[in-house]
């Protein structure tokens, strides 16, 4: 355990102590409360994450510690958009995520800022991590939905079945715009655009599940909603598992991606 | 069809299904054996097919050609795979077996600063596995560091460990802790050495008058220094012809023009020092040639006397809050012995060193199993000590080595860059056509050089043409000689079928953003419009939805 006695520690924890109080005051329902304490959990994060910038010099999504933080900061806009355009709630999820995200960059993960290595150095760095971290919040929140359409029954999985749907609809293209850039990027870095990196077949496979997904609801509608949502589901963990495969190929395999660990 | 339109559905979750498989495989078995599984002949098989599922999903779904956003994803699938097919190692190999292509997948370049190479080896750097149709020089290899703001160069010591026969087996060394004004023991030896002085931003500075200029050689022995100012002459008796400068560049750089390269004179002083000359021969003919600083060598040809570019011995150092690199003015005493010398290290140097065998006493020297001999007296020899100092190069000029010693077997001072993390790497180079520069660019970690450099599309013709010819290569900065800095290796890559992941990879991202984003955004607005429009006219609006 790695605690940050910084005040961009300071600014994480207090996101971590916010985003767990407006996930109880969700939870009971005192909406409108809920709601301030979560944009107050949110403007700690974002003000942890601008102060990271500063320090760092670079935008902060170079390691682990840097991503999960930008994770942290990233939840708040997602829910608020899935509310306003799209109707999808599970707000306290939205919350324990944000928790959740940030306690590897306030517990876990060290905070001493490295100058980005070459490979870093290119217009392409911001616009590919961004599209994969976007993408990857909004997975997580499909994911609850998904758990819904399992544990729920009646009109409420119904509900679940649609929130997921519109969230993996919403996050798919960012996944693909993230392989996309990425692949383009290591031609241009490394002289291909796809180098079987450990990380990258981990990329690989979380888009290929939620391209199942497409197929299998394209043929079978929701007619089987616990499949739709149980591919969902195996979507979400191949992420987790591709997060965090550059700590976890220590056990394993190693590959052009371990810079990021 | 409905039947057919299943099966298709299945197959192609279940191609999906395996790729998967084999995905998670090969990554808990590492890029190399993953690399080796995806491009097995089994797994040709699969991409194969792969691809014909692609095909035969839009063949048999005419919904797919219906819908943009459907067609664009599926078409964009096909081509990326298609295009990486097509690029892949062995289907180079294939068309080289079958059709006498002597394009190669990929390979390396390693390439010494001054010299020109156009064969690809492979990984090992050791086995040639083709020839490029055009050369490429290298110009120039640096390596750029982040600032270390207020950060010193370190001062290292680096001495021999000998055995009980005094011969070199081994080496330290320690960092000396230094303050300017202070004298400090020089660890591993018995010499101590006083910072005169340190400027931390410094160039060497020259006798008044003296000036940089050609060197030229001739067959015969003759030699000639030309000045690098435009109009210098000098005439060679073998071969005979006239040297001529005719202008000179304290930067220079080539620019493409309509008339072909343009060589000009670039900002940044000192970054590419050379001077333009003139071989006039005696039948009036007159070639010209580049002595270039940074590249001694370069652009000579057969036949020509020997030319380059030349500094003058530099006397000292001055700060420059231009340069780079520091100067440090250190004085060095042992046993009665003392030197005073300038450390000043090359632009893009990160070290510079001194040999301290002029101060120290020699290597005891006794035959296996011989005693211990008592410490060593005070050598005879006067204190070599200079004023006004000789310039680095004769200061750091080494005795010859005993025979049988290590050529490092004396202890030496270093003044070295402090070891930050690594920016970029560079290569600076031209490609040469028959001989003559073509382009130049500096290839460096995400700017990888292209060439033969693929015309526009709309220059169609053009275009086919260069397509017809195979396309060209990418080189990228792959590695370095990490001894000295004086070679560069570069990956050479083949673009083949590069284009059609590229435009695969559009209509993959762009059919997924308008299928899943855009069609959704659409729907959403014309349903918004239908609202507003049953608001106006509720009437007619209440009696359709009845209906």
């Amino acid at each position: 355990m790695e605690i940050k006695w910084t005040i961009l520690g300071l600014a994480i924890y207090t996101a971590m102590t916010l985003y767990a109080g407006a996930a109880i005051l969700f939870a009971v329902r005192v909406r409108r409360v809920a709601w301030a304490v979560y944009g107050l959990g949110f403007a700690a994060a974002a003000a942890g994450w601008g102060l990271r910038w500063v320090e760092a010099g670079h935008v902060p999504l170079q390691n682990l510690f840097e991503v999960f933080l930008t994770l942290g900061a990233l939840m708040f806009p997602i829910t608020l958009f899935g509310r306003r355009f799209l109707g999808v709630g599970l707000e306290w999820g939205d919350a324990v995520i944000g928790l959740k995200v940030l306690i590897p960059a306030g517990l876990v993960f060290g905070a001493e800022p490295r100058m980005l290595p070459p490979a870093l150095q290119s217009s392409l760095f911001v616009p590919h991590v961004t599209a994969y971290m976007v993408a990857y919040v909004v997975m997580w929140k499909a994911m609850f939905s998904a758990f819904g359409v399992l544990v729920l029954g009646g009109e409420r999985r119904l509900r679940a079945e649609r929130d997921t749907h519109v969230m993996v609809r919403l996050g798919f293209p960012l996944l693909t715009l993230g392989l996309v850039l990425g692949a383009v990027w290591g031609k241009i870095a490394w002289g291909d655009y796809w180098n079987w990196d450990p990380k990258e077949l981990w990329s690989l496979v979380s888009w290929l599940i939620f391209l199942g997904y497409f197929h299998f609801r394209y043929q079978y509608g929701k007619k089987y909603p616990r499949a739709n949502a149980s591919l969902v589901l195996t979507g979400t963990a191949a992420i987790y598992l591709t997060l965090l495969w550059v700590n976890l190929a220590r056990l394993f395999a190693g590959g052009l991606h371990s810079y990021a660990s | 069809m409905r039947r057919v339109r299943t099966i298709l559905m299945w197959a192609a979750q279940g191609a999906v299904a395996l790729l998967i498989v084999l995905s998670i495989v090969g990554a808990f078995r590492g890029d190399d054996k993953a690399r080796a599984l995806f491009n097995s002949p089994p797994l040709v098989v699969f991409w194969t097919a792969l691809g014909l599922l692609l095909a035969a999903g839009l063949a048999v779904y005419p919904r797919l050609l219906r819908r943009p956003a459907g067609l664009a994803m599926h078409l964009g699938a096909l081509l990326v795979l298609g295009g990486a097919m097509w690029g892949s190692v062995p289907a180079h190999d294939l068309r080289r077996t079958w059709f006498g292509s002597e394009k190669i997948a990929k390979g390396y370049m390693a390439i010494h600063e001054g010299t020109r190479e156009r064969r690809v080896v492979d990984a090992s750097l050791r086995r040639v596995v083709a020839e490029l149709p055009f050369d490429l020089a290298l110009r120039d290899f640096w390596i750029e560091y982040y600032d270390q703001p207020g950060r010193p160069w370190h001062l290292v010591v680096v001495a021999p460990v000998r055995d009980g026969a005094g011969h070199a087996v081994d080496e330290q060394q320690a960092e000396i802790e230094w303050e300017v004004g202070q004298t400090v023991p020089v660890p591993h030896t018995p010499a101590s050495v006083t910072v005169l002085d340190y400027l931390p931003h410094a160039r060497p500075a020259y006798a008044e008058g003296a000036e940089p200029g050609v060197q030229v050689t001739a067959a015969d022995g003759q030699t000639v220094l030309l000045p690098a100012r435009a109009g210098a002459e000098a005439h060679l008796q073998d071969p005979p012809m006239t040297v001529r400068v005719v202008r000179a560049f304290t930067c220079l750089k080539v620019r493409r023009t309509d008339e072909g390269l343009e060589p000009y004179e670039a900002e940044g002083e000192g970054v590419n020092p050379a001077v333009e000359l003139e071989f006039i021969r005696p039948d009036g003919t007159r070639d010209p040639r580049f002595a270039l600083a940074l590249a001694p060598g370069h652009g000579r040809r057969s036949g020509d006397p020997d030319f380059r570019y030349v500094f003058p011995e530099p006397t000292g150092a001055r700060a420059d809050a231009d340069s780079r690199v520091p100067a440090m003015h250190v004085r060095v005493s042992a046993e009665g012995r003392e030197m005073t010398r300038w450390l000043l290290p090359g632009r893009e140097d990160s070290y510079v060193s001194l040999d301290l065998a002029p101060v120290l006493p020699p290597p005891e020297r006794r035959p296996e199993g011989a005693p211990a001999a008592p410490p060593d007296e005070t050598p005879d020899a006067p204190a070599p000590s200079a004023s006004p100092d000789p310039p680095p190069e004769s200061s750091a000029a080494p005795e010859p080595p005993d025979e049988g010693d290590e050529a490092a077997a004396a202890p030496a001072l270093f003044l070295v860059r402090p070891t930050g993390p690594i920016r970029d790497y560079f290569s600076d180079v031209a490609v040469l056509a028959d001989g003559r520069p073509v382009a130049e660019a500096v290839v460096e970690v995400n700017h990888p050089l292209h060439w033969p450099e693929r015309p526009p599309l709309w220059r169609p013709v053009e275009f086919a043409k260069w397509l017809v010819g195979s396309g060209g290569y990418h080189f990228y900065q792959a590695d370095y000689d990490h001894e000295a800095g004086r070679y560069t290796v570069l990956q050479v890559v083949s673009d083949s079928g590069l284009l059609a992941v590229w435009a695969g990879f559009v209509l993959l991202a762009g059919g997924a953003f308008w299928r899943f984003w855009g069609e959704a955004i659409v729907s959403k607005s014309e349903r918004g419009m239908r609202s507003a429009e049953c608001g106006v006219r509720s009437a007619e609006c209440g009696v359709r939805n009845a209906e």
